[in-house]
C-alpha cells in the first residue's frame, strides 16, 4: 500500500521541477531579450530623436556688428527659420576657418530662439578694423552656422 | 488505473503545445513591439527630412531685390523691397548699416511682418534720419533669406558709365536728390532742414528758397572738375515767358540740422566718382554778402511748371569746361 502511494510522488515532483525550472528559465530569457530590446529600442529612439531635432533645427546669423554695443563687444543676430526651438550653445570667432577660438562666456537674448523669432548674442572680443572675422555657431541640437564679415 | 492511464495518455502534449504558445506570444509580442517601434521611428525621420526638404526648397524660391527709398520731405531713408520671385515673402526684419564705416544705425524687427506678394514693390519698416552718404540695407526674411541694398544705388561701373555720359557730359545730375531750402526768418543766411531739404519737383511761390542738388563727376578720363562762381541754376516758366535764377554758393554745415551760405564763394573741386552736394541761392555771381543778401523767390502765380537748366561751368583739370543740364522741371505752388 505505502509502495503504491510512494509511485505516484517521483512523476509529480518531476512534473513540477520540470515546470518550474521551465518557468524560471522562459521568464529569464524573456527578461533578458525583453531589456535587450528595451535598451536597443531606448538608444534608437534617441537618435531618431537626436536626428530629427537636428533635421528641424535650422538658423541663420542675419547680422554682426563689431564694436556694438560699445568697443571691444560683438553682437551676433540669430534669426531661427527651422520647426523647433534652440539655444545658441557655443560661439567661435578668429580671423581665419581654421584659427578659431571659442567664446567663454556670452549672453543670448532671449536665451531660448524660439521659430520665427531672432535673438542677439552679445560677447567681448578685440576687433581689429579691416580684418575679417569667421564666426561659427553651433545650435542646441548640433546644426552648426558659419558667417563671416569684414570689420 | 486504466482509467488513470487513458486520461494521462489523452493530456500528454498539451502542456506543450500550451507553454510553447505563452512563449511564442511572449516573444511575438517583444518582437512585434519592436519592429513596431523601428518602424515609429523610421516614419519619424522621413516626415523630418520630408519637412526639412520642403523648408529649403521653400527658401530656394525666394528672390527679391532691395533699395532705399528717401523722403526728401521728412528726411527719412526708408527700406525698399521688390519681390521679384515665384513666392510671396514675409519681411521679418531689418539692419541698416552705415557703409561708410561699418557701423549699425539700427535694428528693427517688424511687429507685424510684412507680406508681398510676387511682383509687389513696397517700403517697409519705420526707417531712419537720413542726410548723406551710403547705407547698406538687409532684409531677413521669414524663411531666412537675407538680402541687401544700398542707398544710394551703386552706379555702372566707371568706363560704362563715362561711356553712356560722354555724350551728355562729364558732370551727371542725381535725379532724386534735387531739393530745396528755405531761410531761417531771423537769418538770410541761414538754411533750415539742412543738408536734407525737401524734394524740389514741387517748390513753394513767394518764399526766399535755395536749390540743392547731387553732381557725380563721371569723367571717362577721370579728370577733376572744378566748378566756378558762373556755374548757375536758371527756370524758364513757358507760360509766363520768365525766368529766374540762382547763382551757386557755398555752404557751411552747423551740425544743428542748419547750413550757413558763406558771403563769397570758393570754386568746388569734384573728384571723378565723387558725388557732391552743390547748392544755387545768390542773385548774383559769386556775391552773396550784405544785411540783404541776393536772396531769390519766384512769384509767379500758383499752379504752374518751369523747366530748369543747371549751366555748370569752370575746369576739367586744367581745361576750361562747360555743360548745361535740361533734365528736371519744377511745379510752382
Amino acid at each position: 500500500m505505502i509502495n503504491r502511494v510512494r509511485k505516484g510522488v517521483s512523476p509529480v515532483v518531476a512534473t513540477v521541477i520540470i515546470i518550474t525550472v521551465t518557468l524560471v528559465v522562459g521568464f529569464a530569457v524573456f527578461a533578458f531579450v525583453n531589456s535587450e530590446a528595451a535598451v536597443a529600442s531606448g538608444a534608437f529612439g534617441q537618435s531618431t530623436a537626436s536626428y530629427v531635432n537636428c533635421l528641424r533645427e535650422r538658423f541663420v546669423i542675419t547680422n554682426v556688428a563689431f564694436n556694438y554695443p560699445s568697443s571691444g563687444q560683438v553682437r551676433v543676430w540669430f534669426y531661427n527659420n527651422g520647426a523647433i526651438n534652440t539655444q545658441i550653445v557655443e560661439i567661435y570667432i578668429g580671423n581665419s576657418t581654421t584659427s578659431m577660438t571659442k567664446i567663454s562666456s556670452f549672453s543670448s537674448t532671449p536665451s531660448t530662439l524660439e521659430v520665427g523669432k531672432s535673438c542677439y548674442v552679445t560677447f567681448t572680443y578685440t576687433i581689429n578694423s579691416g580684418i575679417t572675422y569667421y564666426i561659427k555657431a553651433v545650435g542646441e541640437f548640433g546644426n552648426v552656422v558659419f558667417y563671416y564679415q569684414k570689420a | 488505473m486504466r482509467r488513470y492511464k487513458e486520461w494521462n495518455r489523452r493530456k500528454k502534449g498539451v502542456a506543450g503545445i500550451i507553454a510553447a504558445t505563452i512563449l511564442f506570444a511572449m516573444i511575438f509580442t517583444t518582437g512585434a513591439a519592436y519592429f513596431m517601434f523601428v518602424q515609429y521611428n523610421y516614419q519619424l525621420q522621413h516626415e523630418a527630412s520630408i519637412e526639412r526638404n520642403q523648408m529649403e526648397f521653400d527658401q530656394s524660391l525666394e528672390q527679391f531685390l532691395v533699395g532705399g527709398s528717401e523722403d526728401f520731405g521728412s528726411a527719412m531713408l526708408y527700406a525698399l523691397v521688390n519681390n521679384t520671385g515665384p513666392v510671396a515673402i514675409t519681411i521679418v526684419q531689418i539692419f541698416y548699416i552705415n557703409a561708410d564705416t561699418g557701423a549699425l544705425i539700427k535694428e528693427e524687427t517688424l511687429a507685424s511682418p510684412i507680406t508681398l506678394n510676387p511682383g509687389e514693390i513696397t517700403t517697409v519698416g519705420s526707417g531712419i534720419s537720413y542726410g548723406s552718404g551710403n547705407r547698406l540695407i538687409k532684409i531677413l526674411t521669414a524663411r531666412g533669406n537675407i538680402g541687401s541694398g544700398m542707398y544710394p544705388p551703386p552706379e555702372f561701373p566707371g568706363i560704362t558709365e563715362s561711356e553712356i555720359a560722354q555724350g551728355l557730359g562729364m558732370l551727371r545730375f542725381i535725379f532724386l536728390s534735387f531739393r530745396y531750402y528755405t531761410y531761417d526768418p531771423t537769418n538770410p543766411y541761414k538754411l533750415l532742414n539742412y543738408p536734407a531739404g525737401k524734394s524740389a519737383f514741387n517748390s513753394p511761390l513767394n518764399t526766399y528758397i535755395v536749390f540743392g542738388v547731387e553732381i557725380k563727376n563721371v569723367d571717362h578720363d577721370k579728370r577733376n572738375i572744378t566748378l566756378d562762381s558762373h556755374t548757375m541754376l536758371w527756370q524758364f516758366n513757358p507760360q509766363q515767358s520768365s525766368r529766374y535764377w540762382w547763382y551757386i554758393v557755398n555752404v557751411v554745415d552747423n551740425g544743428d540740422g542748419t547750413g550757413t551760405i558763406q558771403t563769397t564763394y570758393t570754386p568746388i573741386s569734384i573728384a571723378y566718382g565723387e558725388v557732391k552736394l552743390v547748392f544755387f541761392a545768390s542773385d548774383k555771381d559769386g556775391d552773396f554778402s550784405g544785411p540783404n543778401p541776393p536772396r531769390v523767390k519766384v512769384t509767379w502765380p500758383s499752379g504752374q511748371p518751369s523747366a530748369v537748366f543747371m549751366l555748370m561751368h569752370g575746369t576739367l583739370d586744367t581745361l576750361p569746361y562747360g555743360q548745361n543740364m535740361p533734365y528736371s522741371s519744377v511745379y510752382w505752388t
